[in-house]
């Protein structure tokens, strides 16, 4: 299964709970990164038409809020799956290395 | 005024998106930057996220290639200039001039931000750049002529590419640790160019540093790139570094006339940026 990159992985996490549109996805993913990854509408355009090409995302139509056109994406099926086994990947890849840590823990909390 | 400029940038996408995704595209960078985003990195990131549409290279992790690249670049950078100001002064001089000074000082500001990790400082890395055009300028136009010339060497082809990748990487700096063990290292492996450079004067220059560096570098990535997309795609950055150096001195060996220097180092910029752009279609798959 090919790697996902930080921001990629972030912007899928967003539309966990439903759908976004990109300025709601930015959001999220500042607020879920915590403030670490911050995305341009270019880089967001750019993951988004990646992820749809993967099958990942889908658009969810289109709504004018405030005078400004904005389109929803959603979260398919298999980006679903896909963001699931990313997060054990990372979550075994992070327990690997806690208990190497845990091991020597005197030397690490001093 | 702002929405106008956005726009504009947005003609970097294909007719194609632009009809289809444009207005979309269009209020989400305004909506961005009303909300505090900056205009020029908006500006910046439609643009290139247009044209690596347009070349087929989407996908391509730049900010981690630049990660790769920018503190060695940094580091040959202000090794190359400082080398220049060492060794190829006109005797008697002390005084490199305000270009020269501006470079290395410049290439300075660059390394140390690229350490802390800010942006501001480590954008001086276009005075470097600007140096090497204004440099190149005075060799064609002056009356004075450059100061910077030396044997067979124009500035222009081997250090403005260097330069270029080092400002771009500074646009793409993101706040994090200081990297001062790598910056030291880096320091500790400029030091060390400069001293063989010097010791070896009689066969060195900026343009064949600029060629062994960039080749070792590609050579280096591009084994580290059989794993990995970023790496690929630094080996392209790295081979775009050292092409136009390549060229120029390949033509100059061959003894040609003027013209066909400018043609061999622009023929050889565009085959190489070709080259670069293949293996950048690699990394983004």
């Amino acid at each position: 299964m090919a790697e996902i990159r930080e921001a990629t992985y972030f912007v899928l996490a967003a539309l966990i709970d439903g759908p976004l549109h990109g300025y709601a996805i930015v959001q999220s993913v500042v607020d879920l990164s915590d403030g670490s990854v911050r995305l341009s509408a270019g880089t967001l355009y750019g993951a988004l038409t990646r992820l749809a090409v993967d099958g990942l995302v889908e658009d969810d139509g289109e709504e004018v809020v405030s005078g400004r056109r904005r389109r929803r994406h959603r979260l398919t099926d298999d980006g679903r799956a896909k963001l699931l086994a990313e997060a054990r990947r990372l979550r075994a890849s992070a327990a690997v290395v806690e208990s190497r840590l845990g091991a020597t823990a005197p030397a690490v909390s001093s | 005024m702002r929405r106008r400029l956005l726009g504009l940038c947005l003609l970097a996408f294909p007719r194609r998106v632009r009809r289809t995704e444009g207005p979309v595209l269009l209020d989400l960078a305004d909506d961005l930057v009303e909300h505090g985003a900056s205009p020029v990195l908006e500006c910046l990131s439609l643009v290139r996220s247009g044209v690596a549409g347009r070349l087929g290279v989407s996908g391509v992790p730049v900010r981690p290639a630049l990660d790769r690249l920018a503190l060695p670049l940094a580091g040959f950078l202000l090794a190359a200039f400082v080398l220049r100001w060492l060794a190829f002064l006109p005797p008697g001089e002390a005084w490199p001039g305000w270009s020269l000074a501006l470079a290395v000082g410049g290439s300075l500001a660059a390394l140390i931000g690229l350490m802390l990790r800010r942006r501001l400082p480590a954008l001086l890395a276009v005075l470097p750049l600007a140096a090497c055009f204004v440099d190149a300028w005075r060799d064609l136009y002056s009356n004075g002529g450059s100061r910077w010339v030396t044997a067979s060497v124009n500035v222009l082809p081997a250090l403005a590419p260097t330069a270029a990748i080092v400002v771009a990487a500074a646009l793409a700096v993101r706040a994090g640790p200081p990297a001062t063990r790598a910056a030291a290292w880096t320091v500790a492996g400029a030091a060390a160019l400069v001293l063989v450079a010097l010791l070896i004067r009689g066969s060195t220059a900026p343009g064949t540093s600029v060629l062994a560096a960039g080749g070792a570098l590609a050579l280096a990535l591009i084994g580290a790139g059989l794993r990995d997309r970023s790496a690929r795609l630094s080996a392209a950055l790295a081979i775009v570094m050292a092409g136009p150096a390549f060229a120029w001195i390949a033509t100059g060996w061959l003894g040609v006339a003027d013209w066909m220097l400018y043609v061999g180092l622009y023929g050889g910029w565009t085959a190489l940026a070709l080259a670069a752009l293949a293996l950048a279609r690699h990394a983004a798959r």
